[in-house]
């Protein structure tokens, strides 16, 4: 697939960008010469998709201006976008999906081109399979070829090797490097700072919507690219220390499924590792939520597969998920007015007395301190907040709960290393002060090793290997994934 | 007993009902819900008459059921209000603008009429018209693209709102011919809400046809004959209420829709 | 705000171009009673339509609920007219007949999917030919050459003698402040709320999402249905179910309440007023002038557009 190629530069000068007039991203220079892989790098809420959706014209400039070399063509048909959470029709099909692509961009399309091209970025499927069948890597492979079909001179690209396995990552870049070849200019946001070191050309750092450098990577290392996005903090980099403690002898959530046994003993941080489609999923919900087939659970002994999810709340089995808008918080209030959420009262009866608000403005105070919630107002709207400070308030609300057993799914999710080392932290405090069991499924593995005890992997819904996290490294844990 | 007066009675009834229901189809396909059916049916039959009856009233019938669909996706578009409030909105709107202006004015007792081939024809054209224009893959997957996912139609660089907007016009002159045949192929006059729920009949035909165009002409049809009953009872004598004749289409959409388990075939952006 | 400011401006104007009808509508004490008649059920269908509105659904059936309910307490009253019970046993079934249309609505809508609005749009057809069937033909009052039910032998107790206003008024007050104080004061009223956005909220902390919408649906249809009921039990000449009851807009004036009242109860009683208002300066209009009584239908239905545009505006789609 030949995509047209530039003469000139995409040139961002000066831009602010924002929502609901409240800038995010201001003062923001980039310059990206024809051919280059361009990485934007950040920490969270620096911005960085808000620059790629002002660049794929999904948000408007408030003020400054983006020039993107166009071909006589409109120039929203020349730039490709890929997005961290897909927007795929999930009803229509993968033809159709390439075609329509194809078509907006003025292009014919076949069937077999179609088909092609799907091969091309690594997805074995059939064109007449619904979007709707796909796992979530696949999904993204989807949105690669639907870039594509289009011819783009740009590609824009939003952490698109989130979800892939190591191979699938590896497959990717290689894929991107050969469009390069041919002529493709790439804009990149991730925060895998080893991919930006071995496959891109270009660096664009950005802290608090500002740009803080843009160098060629050849000349600048992975620390100074740290540096850029968080100087005051130095993150620390490899295993944590972990406190001693004690693991109890007996488990108290014993799990058992397809043959084979989860246990989480008090004090332990269980980890769980699995691609996404593996069935970790079923695990999680199985303690979390209702009973799932084929797994038993048993907590004190006693079986929760059928106790509802207000008794197995209120027996202390604590629950973070992964999808905060939908399922952790209402964006649309405040701090203070979230901290109703996560678990009823104890009592029917409490649910219907009058809330006491000072009592909630006082957790929640606690909260942003003790996390770090930037800005530190719980009268603010959470949508006012960046993704990562939501995450952070989700997880402290939760943590500071007296919770016999704590499942949670994806407690970094959005974070950069930061604070992701501070959550590893709290939960390591939470398990050797109280005597919570952990179930913690996390796609960071790096992550998981500096926090848990023990880490299981799911495949194809079953638990194929239990080993302690010291057992483990990087390399054999993605091996035991895939 | 012959079956011909109910036939005749279905069709005048079935015809404005199934292009209520073909119209509303294209803009559910866009993924707006197509409450305004009822109040554009109404707009049309009101204009139609008042225009003179007649191709004319047919004409400025397709015009004003136009008018009330870009009323609509202004308000939707623009202004942000939910599809289907702004369409029971534009239905309440109708109605009461429609009997004030009865109340004032009464309509003209007979215009020129439209005779059942007539009024088949033009339903048969507008059919013939509107599957030559879904037979393009170009508008059907920019039409189904928008409806299953906006957001990512707009990143393929369609324009989403032009989308919606032609699929309003496009729901809007089907709907508004149906609306004006209802009294131009019937008594040839406007009565205060003349079409009493007959738009709702075409939406839940649309429900129940899963959002295919064959399934929804056969479902409208098939509300249209038990809406039909009670013309046809009262001709042969049959001594049955007329309000429990009267509710059988709205029964048969009820049932119409519980039976339908599991709504599968719906454009994901629509809100119904 | 606006809408009140402009509303208010409005009524200045009619004041200065016809201030007769200003005079019939509020210029004796029985007329301002009558306007609390006429605000009482739509204070109480308002209600009903902004609880559904917090979760997320729209109640339209209430026209037709608002019917059903007034048709059983005429059916229960007259059939029970020999015991003290009438009265109770009427509008707890009242209640109830409200309550299981909302039921049905609710439940179609949560486990299969249909829109409640389709549904409710074809019930209100429905309820409407059934009731005036009923009226007209089984429950009709043999006596009387009017299609209407037979006299209901008790009236529900006067705030004010001589006029229509009834317990019914204070009952209404009563279920607008305990709404106030559920629904803004309480944690279930927060959960009940945030249902308007996403399920997931409720779901995860125990709360079903798909039972706490029907619960509130048919709490909310049961207290139209009982509207219904007070209003056709209110003292007056005819204590009866007319066959052309449906159409009396108490429905989808409830909606426009809704609306108008936007996302906090607070407004409610304020909305409630001014489309009382409206209801009632059309009917003197329709006295004072020429004009037939469907302007306030249509200024109704302009406000419903005006009041719905104001909630949605800042609401980007999803």
């Amino acid at each position: 697939m030949q995509p047209s190629t530039w003469q000139h530069p995409l040139i961002i000068t000066n831009i602010k960008l924002g929502y609901g007039g409240i800038p995010v991203v201001d003062g923001f220079n980039l310059t990206v010469q024809p051919g280059e892989i361009h990485a934007l790098a950040g920490e969270n809420g620096a911005g960085k998709t808000t620059v790629l959706k002002a660049i794929a014209n999904l948000i408007g400039v408030m003020s400054g201006s983006i020039v993107i070399p166009t071909d006589n063509r409109d120039k929203s048909s020349r730039v490709g976008f890929v997005l961290q959470h897909d927007v795929l029709p999930s009803n229509m099909t993968l033809g159709a999906c390439v075609a329509c692509s194809a078509l907006a961009a003025g292009h014919t399309s076949k069937s077999q081109d179609e088909q092609q091209l799907l091969s091309r970025v690594g997805l074995m499927v059939s064109v007449a399979k619904r979007v709707s069948e796909l796992s979530m890597h696949q999904r993204q492979l989807l949105q690669v070829a639907c870039a594509l079909a289009s011819k783009p001179a740009l590609l824009l690209l939003d952490e698109p090797t989130a979800v892939m396995s190591h191979t699938d990552g590896l497959h990717f870049w290689k894929l991107l490097e050969a469009e390069v070849k041919e002529g493709l200019t790439v804009v990149i946001a991730t925060h895998k700072l080893e991919d930006i070191v071995d496959y891109c050309s270009h660096v664009t750092v950005m802290r608090s919507g500002r740009l803080v450098l843009t160098r060629q990577v050849s000349d600048i290392t992975l620390e100074e690219i740290i540096t850029g996005m968080a100087p005051v903090t130095t993150p620390e980099t490899g295993a944590q220390r972990r406190p001693d403690k004690l693991i109890s002898s007996e488990p108290i959530v014993k799990m058992c499924g397809n043959g084979a046994q989860l246990d989480i003993h008090e004090h332990e941080i269980h980890g769980l590792a699995g691609l996404d489609g593996s069935g970790y999923g079923r695990w999680l919900k199985a303690l979390a939520l209702t009973c799932q087939d084929d797994l038993t659970v048993t907590v004190h002994q006693e079986s929760i597969d059928t106790k509802s999810i207000a008794t197995r709340r209120d027996m202390g089995i604590g629950y973070i998920p992964a999808d905060r808008h939908l399922d952790g918080m209402v964006v649309t209030e405040s701090l203070e007015y979230n901290m109703t959420f996560g678990q009823l009262p104890d009592s029917h009866f409490k649910q219907w007395l009058p809330i006491l608000r000072d009592s909630d403005v006082a957790s929640a105070t606690a909260i942003i301190d003790t996390y770090d919630v930037r800005p530190s107002d719980v009268t603010r709207r959470l949508d006012t907040f960046s993704g990562g400070n939501q995450q952070k308030f989700l997880v402290g609300r939760e943590l500071e709960r007296s919770n016999t057993v704590m499942v949670i799914d994806q407690p970094t999710r959005g974070l950069d290393r930061v604070a992701s080392a501070e959550i590893t932290r709290k939960l390591h405090a939470k398990s050797l002060h109280s005597q919570t069991a952990i179930l913690v499924y996390s796609d960071d593995l790096t992550f998981l090793i500096n926090t848990c005890d023990t880490i299981s992997v799911v495949s194809n819904g079953h638990l194929v290997q239990t080993k302690m996290a010291f057992e483990w490294t990087e390399k054999t844990l993605i091996e035991a994934i895939v | 007993m012959t079956l011909i007066p109910w036939l005749s009675a279905t069709t005048n009834l079935g015809i404005p009902v199934m292009l209520a229901a073909t119209g509303g189809l294209i803009c559910e396909k866009s993924g707006t819900a197509a409450l305004f059916l009822e109040g554009t049916m109404l707009t049309a039959a009101f204009i139609a008459i008042r225009t003179g009856g007649g191709v004319t009233g047919l004409i400025c019938g397709l015009f004003s059921g136009i008018a009330v669909t870009s009323c609509h996706y202004l308000l939707v578009n623009r202004a942000n209000v939910k599809d289907v409030i702004a369409g029971v909105g534009l239905n309440m709107l109708a109605l009461a603008a429609t009997s004030f202006c009865e109340r004032i004015a009464p309509s003209a007792e007979s215009v020129p009429t439209l005779s059942t081939t007539s009024g088949v024809l033009v339903a048969s054209a507008c059919l013939a018209i509107l599957i030559a224009c879904l037979a393009n893959p170009r508008l059907r997957l920019r039409l189904d693209i928008t409806g299953e996912s906006a957001l990512q139609a707009q990143i393929f660089g369609i324009n989403t709102s032009r989308v919606k907007l032609l699929a309003h016009i496009t729901a809007g002159a089907i709907a508004g011919i149906g609306g004006a045949l209802l009294p131009l192929m019937g008594i040839g006059t406007f009565v205060e809400n003349m079409t009493n729920g007959r738009g709702y009949l075409a939406l839940a035909a649309i429900v129940f046809g899963r959002w295919d165009l064959g399934a929804v002409i056969a479902a409208s049809l098939g509300f249209a004959a038990l809406d039909a009953l009670q013309l046809f009872a009262s001709t042969q004598g049959i001594n049955t209420d007329a309000d429990l004749l009267s509710m059988m289409p709205y029964l048969a959409g009820l049932i119409a829709l519980v039976v339908r388990t599991k709504r599968t075939g719906g454009p994901a952006e629509l809100s119904t | 705000m606006f809408v009140f400011i402009g509303v208010a401006i409005a009524g200045f104007v009619l004041l200065r171009l016809q201030p007769d009808v200003v005079n019939v509508a509020f210029g004796s004490p029985m007329a301002f009673l009558r306007f609390l008649t006429i605000a009482t059920p739509l204070l109480i269908a308002g209600l009903g339509v902004h609880a559904c509105l917090t979760t997320g659904r729209i109640l339209i059936a209430g026209e037709g609920i608002y019917a059903a309910g007034g048709l059983t307490v005429a059916i229960v009253g007259t059939s029970l007219s020999n015991t003290p019970l009438g009265l109770w046993a009427g509008l707890t079934l009242a209640f109830a007949m409200g309550g299981c249309v909302g039921l049905l609505i609710s439940w179609l809508r949560e486990n299969k999917g249909v829109h409640e609005v389709i549904s409710g749009l074809l019930m209100n057809y429905i309820l409407q030919l059934l009731t005036r069937y009923l009226a007209n033909g089984p429950f009709r009052d043999p006596t009387s050459d009017a299609p209407h039910t037979r006299e209901l032998p008790w009236t529900l107790p006067l705030l004010y003698p001589g006029a229509d206003v009834n317990i019914g008024l204070v009952t209404g007050c009563i279920m607008a402040v305990f709404y106030i104080y559920v629904f803004h004061k309480t944690v279930i009223g927060r959960y009940i709320r945030s249902l308007a956005t996403s399920d997931g909220v409720t779901h995860v902390a125990g709360l079903p999402p798909k039972r706490t919408r029907i619960f509130v649906m048919v709490v909310s249809a049961g207290i139209i249905g009982l509207a219904g009921a007070i209003s056709i039990g209110s003292a007056g000449p005819f204590r009866r179910f007319p066959s052309d009851f449906y159409g009396s807009g108490v429905g989808f004036d409830g909606l426009i309440i809704g609306l108008l009242a936007g996302p906090s109860a607070w407004l409610l009683l304020p909305s409630t007023l001014l489309i009382a208002c409206l209801s009632h300066l059309s009917d003197a209009l329709s006295l004072a002038t020429s004009l037939p009584r469907q302007v306030g239908s249509l200024a109704g239905a302009l406000l419903f557009l005006i009041a719905a545009t104001l909630r949605y505006r800042n609401q980007s789609r999803s």
